[in-house]
């Protein structure tokens, strides 16, 4: 087993197990870090193709998911922040007046 | 022999602690889970050659997002919202179904890590990633910028709008 094929794997269970915490979790927090899980997954995936064909394209993608996810994670935690002050809890159920 | 020992330790505690992250009671401990999880994936990428990206990866990850993670939770931390609770799907409904993905990502693997023959340049190297975000990637590396800096004021108005209140 070579290490291309140990690293696409982790990165297949690590993108399994973050759809898994988005499909139980209800806190917002613990959504975000099962988003988390799988853009690492996507950084893996991107870092082992570029280095198969010997292309610099995929580091500069995993890179680029990377300044995404910095982004992701300081704009959904200020949502996270902005919804706890508004109403005492960051809970995604209880979270209903925008839904339709 | 010693290389696919090691590969597998990085890989089991990547996982290990990624299944900490999902199911940890307290939220506390799945953030300091996916510490865990966040130094595996970069030793996993630094024993792969791409040293760059795993000291990217420690830098932005465990140095700033992990941190944030902290704080946030310190600030809207509440004793009930600590316990595990379910959402919508039911939970053998979702394992069922990660559980399916998770296959079907694992049995195409083979098939796409056999056709190509590995290393063929060494691509990842530090300096040819930053030539190519200088010359190639330049929009790329602007556009990086552009979208940090929307982040940083979008979190601030975010945050501003809600203490004005």
């Amino acid at each position: 087993m070579t290490g291309s094929t140990v690293l696409l794997i982790t990165g297949a269970l690590l993108f399994s197990l973050g759809t898994f915490c988005l499909a139980i979790h209800r806190n917002a927090i613990r959504i975000l870090l099962g988003i988390e899980l799988m853009l690492n997954a996507s950084i893996l995936n991107f870092t082992v193709f570029s280095k198969m064909y010997g292309n610099v394209d995929g580091g500069v993608a995993a890179i680029a998911v990377m300044a995404a996810a910095a982004a992701e994670a300081a704009v959904g935690l200020a949502l996270v922040f902005a919804l706890f002050a508004l109403k005492r809890h960051s809970d995604l159920e209880k979270t209903t007046e925008l839904s339709g | 022999m010693l290389a696919t020992g090691l590969y597998a330790f990085l890989a089991a505690v990547t996982v290990g602690f990624a299944v900490a992250v999902v199911k940890s009671r307290e939220i506390f401990r799945a953030t300091f889970a996916l510490l865990g999880t966040l130094c595996g994936v970069a030793g996993l990428l630094a024993f792969y050659g791409a040293t760059t990206i795993a000291a990217l990866q420690v830098l932005i990850y465990v140095g700033a997002v992990f941190v944030l993670f902290l704080f946030a939770i310190l600030v809207t931390d509440r004793p009930a919202e600590r316990l595990f609770r379910t959402g919508v799907l039911p939970p053998a409904l979702a394992l069922f179904a990660s559980a399916g993905l998770a296959a079907l990502l694992i049995a195409i693997v083979p098939g796409m890590a056999g056709k190509v023959p590995g290393g063929r340049i060494p691509a990842l190297a530090g300096g040819v990633i930053g030539r190519a975000f200088l010359q190639q990637y330049l929009l790329t590396f602007e556009v990086i910028g552009v979208l940090l800096l929307i982040g940083l004021i979008a979190a601030v108005l975010i945050i501003r709008k809600e203490i004005r209140r």
